[in-house]
């Protein structure tokens, strides 16, 4: 089929011509924000940057990396997207492997047990009041505790352990292995493309998570770096330069900040983004499929 | 119990201790909070709990089906869903068939993986960047289209008129790529030889589309359909949530952002539950009758 028509030419051409429009329409805004991170706080104040920054300067990110506030939100993050993507990956594999042994009794109740959830649940008003009543209200168990399990994570973990074949657990049960082994010794070493998917969205979850955030806590030392963000880029102008406290108003626009900020938290998604790209299309197309 | 069971049970004791977290987790915040479902039939107090606070019956449902605000975010709510079904939905299917047209693989890998980007990040990120892009003072878009068309000034953000349109945009933007991604799979998994038995019987580029393409395509567009009606009462709280100002509460105030608002804010706790639970049982009906429809017409269903 190497003859194009004429008509072919034309829609090809403007195939392409739209959608480089669509990748600019995407790319152009974050490098109009970087650049505005970079620029002098003049020219960020008066909106005079376009696509490069005018007045070279690194200020904001230097004021950003020597703040309390920032620092310990990012820290938060850091901490929860651990601790939570290590809970729902070990909790989810669990679970799938104890579901897929047949030998286990009540395992069909025990699924309807775990599939309902997917489907009914009380609603954020009656699942806040059972945070607060458990007393875990303002504190870090409230951003960890009630999203430790995904039931569609076990449900794909399971259907990929019911594939496996099944000599190889029975052989390595002959040998002697608990179930404890043969889950870490077998099983995980041959769900682990699914694993690194599953790890990779998990980490980008809890990486964006500023929800919980503002439904279970009030204490500002529980922020994540999105809710850090998001409060920096609510404030006016001026309560900016307080929350944040300025002592260098030359040299740093609060609009240097806001953007710093932003570029800060996507940074680290976009640095990562090209090398994980697989893992994350593999995890949608497997899910769609199975789920 | 007999002999067998027991031995049964004894092997399996592993098994349920690594079910047990789970478990436990699952009753913990899912079970419970269904059950505080109640709460919406009764008067609930804080000091009282679930079980001590007096029934009330109907009350809180009777309360807010006479709200004029309640039908108000009801509307906004049904009004966004309508645009981003019929906007929003269609694009990942648009989208795909016109990035399997490209036949520069470069051109092709670099355009997929641009427009995946978005989807990962949060809608904090996605909303600082359309109120900087879209500012009337120094947003690139207003700039633009000063210098170019000499329009004055816009102020997207808090135009009534627009503003939906914004959060029908602003998701198209961030999902558009991703969504495709199921569709690209699909389409590369059509069999090659009936382009080409197609091609020799002479069938244009266009009919091509029409009786080999998207009939194809079909099982999945339902598929997402169905899923996506499902959710037609819910929107997601974080786009509108963040994107939203005191300007445009009128038409952007949806079910979700009024439950947290005098939910957990206000702490009327057992109004927002009754709305949450009409809400969930209205979403439930929709896939219910969606499916049977579906399943009548071009015999596919979720289940």
């Amino acid at each position: 089929m190497n003859y194009r028509s004429p008509s072919r030419i034309v829609f090809e051409w403007i195939n392409g011509i739209f959608m480089v429009i669509f990748s600019a329409s995407i790319l152009i805004p974050f490098i109009n924000v970087l650049a505005i991170s970079l620029s002098d706080a003049q020219a960020a104040r008066r909106g005079l940057v376009g696509l490069w920054p005018v007045g070279w300067q690194f200020d904001a990110y230097v004021q950003l990396a020597g703040n309390y506030r920032f620092l310990h939100s990012f820290g938060n993050t850091i901490f929860l997207t651990i601790t939570n993507t290590t809970l729902v990956i070990l909790l989810s594999l669990a679970s799938a492997y104890a579901l897929s042994n047949k030998n286990l009794l009540g395992k069909t109740p025990i699924f309807y047990y775990f599939i309902i959830t997917m489907f009914f649940n009380g609603g954020l008003v009656p699942t806040y009041l059972l945070v607060t009543n458990l007393g875990l209200y303002n504190t870090y168990w409230a951003l960890i505790l009630p999203s430790v399990v995904s039931i569609f994570y076990i449900i794909i973990f399971k259907n990929v352990i019911d594939q496996l074949p099944k000599e190889l657990m029975e052989s390595a049960e002959i040998d002697g292995a608990g179930d404890f082994r043969l889950l870490f010794r077998i099983v995980l070493p041959l769900v682990l493309p699914m694993t690194m998917a599953f790890v990779i969205f998990s980490v980008v979850g809890y990486w964006n998570e500023w929800f919980s955030v503002l439904i279970y806590t009030r204490d500002q030392n529980l922020w994540t770096i999105q809710y850090q963000l998001r409060d920096l880029l609510a404030t006016s102008e001026l309560s900016a330069e307080k929350t944040l406290f300025l002592p260098d108003q030359v040299k740093v626009d609060p609009k240097n900040l806001k953007m710093a900020a932003l570029m800060t938290t996507v940074l680290p998604i976009v640095a990562v983004y090209p090398f994980v790209q697989k893992y994350f299309i593999h995890g949608q197309l497997v899910g769609a499929v199975k789920g | 119990m007999n002999a067998r069971t027991r031995i049964k049970l004894r092997k399996t004791l592993p098994l349920y201790l690594l079910l047990s977290p789970a478990v436990i987790s699952l009753f913990l915040f899912n079970y419970i909070p269904m059950y505080g479902i109640i709460i919406s039939f009764k008067d609930y107090s804080i000091y009282k709990g679930v079980l001590g606070s007096p029934w009330v019956g109907w009350k809180y449902f009777d309360y807010f089906l006479h709200d004029p605000t309640f039908w108000a975010v009801m509307r906004n709510t049904l009004i966004i869903n309508f645009y981003d079904l019929v906007f929003g939905f269609t694009a990942p299917v648009i989208f795909a068939l016109l990035v399997v047209e490209i036949y520069q693989m470069r051109f092709k890998k670099a355009i997929q993986t641009i427009s995946y980007l978005p989807h990962f990040l949060s809608w904090v990120v996605v909303s600082g960047i359309a109120y900087q892009i879209l500012s009337p003072t120094d947003g690139l878009v207003n700039l633009f289209l000063q210098d170019v068309f000499g329009i004055e000034p816009i102020h997207f953000m808090m135009k009534e008129s627009i503003f939906r349109g914004i959060l029908v945009a602003a998701d198209i933007w961030k999902s558009v790529g991703w969504s495709a991604i199921l569709y690209f799979a699909v389409i590369v998994g059509i069999d090659k030889t009936l382009y080409e038995a197609a091609w020799i019987d002479g069938a244009s580029r266009v009919r091509q589309l029409i009786h080999i393409t998207l009939p194809h395509m079909v099982p999945m567009i339902v598929l997402l359909l169905l899923l996506r009606l499902a959710s037609m009462f819910g929107i997601g709280f974080e786009r509108v949530f963040l994107l939203q100002n005191a300007m445009v509460y009128d038409v952007s105030d949806v079910i979700s952002t009024y439950i947290y608002r005098i939910g957990l804010v206000k702490a009327q706790y057992s109004l927002t539950t009754a709305i949450g639970l009409a809400q969930s049982v209205l979403g439930f009906i929709l896939l219910v009758l969606s499916n049977k429809i579906s399943k009548k017409s071009v015999g596919l269903g979720l289940y």
